[in-house]
């Protein structure tokens, strides 16, 4: 754009110049011409004067003669002397002046013979009245072959004259038209160049109006690159492809507490680096480039000159010697051609950030020795109150059979809740287990077909002839963990077999598939659940039916919520009492990404 | 029970130790038991000369001193100990324990049910194996 219009303004300015010279050069032309117009008028006029003069003198001469011949006095002759060194030389004059005219020059040979005999004619007169008085001169004189002389010359100057103006008026017309085409050319010229010259003004006040604009943007840039270099939180150090410290900023200034006269010109590894860390760093950037990396600058910048910005952690050292760890990030700066100008690291100070990681580390450490705890705490419940649990089922069930005859019914009763007692809190013990191993427990993810898994559950469960459990579609194949999988699919099937209160049980299950995640269900004719238990029967511990009808120890669907929640789904129930229940949860298909192809539908 | 080995019960409970007893009478095996109550004592019987040599031992694994696997690595690291079948009876139902137990080689790993009825299936199933498992001589 620039180039261009630059282009435009010097072509119609050499334009614009190249009119007016074309002008200047006419209107020399035009005056030269003028000025020999001039001189050809001074010329005519001259040649009228030399015409008129040469006849006024003949004429002056003629009639001083006659005085002469009339009076005989000699003093009358004295103008007719003194008019013939005047014709001789009006006519000497006319040569040169006519010469440039073949036809003037032509005539003036025919003058020059009739003034010439005119003027014999004369001296024939006088001679003749001073020899032999006035009659015979006037007998000559009454010839009158004088006065025919006189009309010829008359006649032939007069056409002298007459040719004389004729050309000057030719003169004229010419120049007149001459002067006339150069003023309308001028003009025409002139408002051409004005044009042109108004055109090359707009077009440089544009370019003017553009760089302008071009350098007030610079200047904003300018003041946002300053802006940033010095407002920001961020260490911003320029250098040379070598080294050398080319700028500081005044975040650099005070994080470091180097004044940027003291660092700029010097080369880095300037003193706020750690000779060791250096040369630890180029160490491994030899390991990992499989080059040669010098333990100095190189260090630093030998993956950013491989292209692209290196972030890394370093240390910086203050003036006062303390140190803070930062985040570095170099970026090598190329040219057009991709050469490389210089680098620039940017740093932040990274010393909260590490003091949180480190805080969040301790807190790992803490919440894995938690766990860690709480995993041996279950192990220590299952065990160690396991084991007395069991001594006292089995001597419950020695002294049962070793004192039966002891024993009145009442005491046998006692001895079989007792052991009933025993076998509770042995459900309990491996529920809490169970629960406390869902999320802790870490178990290979598998791929599992649900239908086998499914159809297995079932089989454990060996529900009795009175009902009829129905797979109502194909499920899919997830990667998961496998016993976890099981659990779910159990317990929710336990459950509808364990409460069911009608004559022909049916419980079914069902998948469905929502493209983001499958929704699957559990359902039964069941008793049915009331809506204001539906949140309390995933509570852990939490019952509906009273323990001694039903042995349930409230940990089932608690593992169920736990295990699906863990997965990323949720859980929820439907029910009316005395109509059944259905138990439904949702997988995210995300969660089992290896494989989550529904199979066969 | 095979013979009449003496069966070695390392068991520290003492009513766990009368289960078995009782479990194993109940079922007529007639092998004397000899009771130690932790792996060191276990070692000791077995490393005594004057002690007979068992034919199968009944491991528990939660013991004081040393327990049951502990006693395991040892016992696995001893020519002459480490081809008597070691049967695992325990309480522990934890995936780490198994596969801990299988990695010292045990020939068997059995929880102890809380019934007592089901605990004397627990030893007739051990009594089985023992009987028709073929075992170095």
């Amino acid at each position: 754009m620039g180039l261009s219009i630059n282009r435009r303004i010097t072509t119609q300015f050499a334009l614009a110049m190249l009119i007016l010279a074309a002008i200047g050069v006419g209107s020399y032309y035009n005056t030269t011409h003028l000025l020999s117009t001039t001189r050809w008028v001074e010329h005519t006029h001259e040649v009228l004067e030399r015409l008129n003069s040469l006849l006024h003198h003949i004429a002056e001469a003629e009639s001083s003669q006659r005085g002469y011949l009339i009076t005989g006095n000699e003093v009358f002759l004295e103008p007719y002397e003194a008019s013939l060194p005047a014709i001789r030389r009006d006519l000497e004059q006319l040569g040169p002046l006519t010469s440039d005219n073949p036809t003037q020059a032509e005539r003036l040979g025919r003058l020059e013979p009739l003034v010439s005999a005119r003027l014999s004619l004369l001296k024939e007169l006088i001679e003749l009245r001073k020899q032999s008085g006035l009659q015979p001169a006037i007998q000559l004189l009454m010839v009158d072959k004088g006065k025919v002389l006189m009309g010829e010359i008359r006649a032939l100057i007069l056409e002298m004259e007459e040719e004389e103006r004729a050309e000057l008026y030719e003169r004229y017309d010419h120049a007149e038209a001459d002067t006339r085409k150069t003023l309308a050319m001028n003009l025409i010229g002139s408002l051409l160049s004005f044009a042109l010259l108004a055109l090359v003004f707009y077009l440089l006040n544009m370019e003017i109006a553009r760089r302008r604009r071009a350098e007030s943007a610079l200047r904003e840039t300018t003041s946002l690159q300053k802006a940033i270099l010095d407002g920001g939180n961020y260490t911003i150090i320029s250098t040379a492809p070598d080294g050398t410290i080319k700028s500081f900023n005044a975040a650099a200034e005070q994080m470091l507490g180097y004044p940027g006269r003291e660092v700029v010109g010097k080369t880095t590894p300037a003193l706020f680096h750690d000779p060791e860390e250096v040369a630890r760093r180029a160490e491994e950037l030899s390991k990992e480039l499989g080059v040669r990396v010098e333990p100095g600058f190189e260090a630093f910048v030998a993956r950013a000159r491989q292209g692209g910005p290196d972030e890394k952690e370093w240390t910086y050292i203050r003036k006062d010697g303390s140190r803070f760890p930062v985040l570095l990030s170099i970026t090598a700066l190329r040219d057009d051609g991709g050469e490389i100008k210089g680098f620039l690291g940017i740093g932040s100070d990274i010393t909260e950030r590490k003091r949180a990681e480190e805080t969040q580390a301790e807190l790992l450490r803490e919440l894995e020795s938690a766990n860690r705890e709480l995993s041996d705490f279950a192990y220590v419940v299952s065990h160690d109150l396991k084991a007395p649990l069991r001594a006292i089922g089995s001597l419950a069930t020695w002294i049962a059979s070793d004192y039966a005859d002891k024993f009145d019914e009442g005491g046998k009763e006692q001895m079989s809740l007792l052991r009933g007692r025993v076998k509770r809190m042995h459900d309990l013990i491996d529920g809490i287990l169970q629960y406390s191993r869902v999320g802790r427990v870490k178990e290979q993810r598998v791929e599992v077909d649900l239908n086998a898994l499914v159809r297995e559950a079932i089989t454990l469960l060996s529900p009795p002839p009175s009902v009829r459990v129905t797979v109502e579609c194909s499920l899919p194949t997830v990667v998961c963990e496998r016993t976890r999988m099981e659990q779910v699919f159990q317990n929710l099937l336990s459950n509808a077999l364990k409460f069911m209160d009608k004559p022909e049980g049916e419980i079914k299950i069902r998948c469905e598939d929502r493209g983001e995640e499958w929704v699957f269900c559990v359902s039964d004719n069941g008793p049915g659940i009331e809506e204001k238990h539906f949140a309390k029967i995933f509570q852990i511990f939490q019952t509906l039916a009273p323990r001694d009808e039903f042995e349930s120890t409230g940990i089932g669907l608690s593992v169920v919520k736990k295990t699906v929640e863990m997965y990323g789904g949720s859980v929820w129930v439907e029910s009316a009492p005395g109509v059944g229940s259905s138990f439904f949860f949702t997988l995210p298909k995300r969660a089992f990404a290896q494989s989550g192809e529904p199979l066969g539908i | 029970m095979r013979d009449s080995a003496p069966i070695l019960l390392v068991e520290d409970d003492r009513v766990d130790a009368m289960t078995v007893k009782r479990a194993l009478k109940d079922i007529n095996v007639c092998n004397p038991v000899h009771l130690v109550g932790n792996g060191e004592e276990a070692l000791e019987f077995l490393r005594d000369d004057k002690a007979p040599r068992p034919g199968i031992i009944l491991l528990d694994l939660n013991m004081p001193r040393m327990n049951g696997l502990e006693f395991l690595k040892v016992a696995k690291q001893d020519e002459r100990l480490k081809q008597i079948p070691v049967v695992v009876l325990t309480t522990s139902r934890e995936e780490r324990d198994r596969v801990e137990s299988f990695n010292l080689s045990v020939a068997g790993y059995m929880i102890k049910p809380v019934d007592y009825l089901q605990f004397v299936e627990v030893m007739r199933a051990i009594n089985l194996y023992w009987t028709l498992s073929e075992l170095p001589g």
